[in-house]
């Protein structure tokens, strides 16, 4: 599993140590805005949310790390991103919550994640959706039914194409955690993309 | 170790690469922006003034706290005390030595007086005593 390939094998956006550190970061986030805005997206469903999570990662990344190494920032870059869905999601629960106190007359305590246990009604089924209107759509429906811990180490092992370390740097987890959440991520959207790993292979 | 997955996820990854690379030209365009507002502010260098500031304002509070704590105090209630007794001491025979003064009638300090107040003392008790 460690093994597998990862697209496109990216030789990550380094340029030349001579150029001037403005231009080097410019090139840097240029290579990586476009796929980290879908990775927020993916985690937010919501584009301006996910703008949002992006202005803020890029400023945070250039004032903490812009002088480390440049082989390091793209999973510097991601562990900021991360930690700002995460902080994301916390104030999405927070606020669920008070909707909830408010606006419920239940009196259960409401245990765990609310966001785990919400269905995105927006979101057609994935083999529906694969029906409906083409790939793209059961993919990121697949996707985002993932556990967000299996969501992120997926895209970045997968399609950022960080190793399985500066992947578990960049999400603050162990390798052997990077290879057990991308098992069941794997699992997971086979499961749910069946239809499309049979018939495009 | 190339199994089935690989395929599987390659195919997936190549699907999320094409929705990233087909995003709307605004969405680019705030990205570009972003981007901009993120490098301009590695470019905006910290005035030189600065840069010591939070050190510089540091060193005061300490060079302050310092001062405060070693700064000398009036002297305490025992150095009151003891100085009060060494006046009390010394009353009677600065009560002497003004009747002394007085009886010459004059403001000069009679210092043989003062060099022979021993003498005095004792010339003083033996006329007591008879």
């Amino acid at each position: 599993m460690d093994q597998i390939l990862a697209y496109p094998m990216r030789e990550s956006a380094v340029v030349t140590q001579a150029l001037p550190l403005e231009l080097r970061l410019d090139v840097f986030l240029g290579s990586i805005e476009r796929r980290a805005l879908r990775i927020a997206e993916m985690a937010t469903r919501d584009r301006d949310e996910a703008l949002d999570l992006i202005q803020e990662a890029m400023l945070r990344f250039v004032r903490k790390y812009r002088d480390r190494p440049e082989g390091e920032w793209a999973p510097l870059f991601h562990r900021v991103l991360d930690n700002g869905i995460r902080d994301w999601f916390r104030r999405q629960r927070v606020r669920g919550n008070w909707l909830v106190r408010l606006f419920s007359h239940s009196t259960e305590d409401d245990e765990g994640d609310v966001l785990e246990r919400v269905v995105d009604t927006r979101q057609p089924e994935p083999a529906r959706a694969y029906a409906d209107s083409g790939s793209m759509a059961a993919i990121e429906t697949a996707l985002r039914d993932l556990a967000h811990r299996q969501r992120q180490v997926f895209v970045l092992r997968i399609w950022e194409g960080l190793d399985t370390r500066a992947t578990a740097d960049a999400l603050g987890i162990t390798e052997g955690s990077v290879k057990t959440h991308l098992s069941r991520a794997l699992e997971s959207l086979r499961s749910q993309l069946g239809d499309f790993h049979e018939n495009r292979e | 170790m190339k199994t089935g997955n690989d395929g599987f996820a390659l195919k997936i990854a190549e699907q999320l690469e094409k929705s990233a690379n087909d995003l709307d030209s605004h969405t680019r365009m705030r990205l570009r922006g972003m981007r901009r507002r993120a490098i301009e502010q590695a470019s905006r260098k910290t005035p030189f003034w600065f840069r010591g500031t939070p050190m510089l304002a540091f060193a005061s509070v300490a060079a302050i706290a310092l001062t405060v704590a070693l700064w000398p105090r009036p002297p305490g209630p025992v150095t009151e005390v003891a100085a009060t007794h060494t006046v009390e001491q010394a009353a009677p025979v600065d009560a002497q030595t003004l009747d002394a003064i007085d009886d010459q009638g004059t403001d000069e300090y009679p210092i043989a007086f003062e060099e022979d107040l021993e003498f005095y003392q004792w010339l003083d008790q033996q006329l007591g005593d008879s």
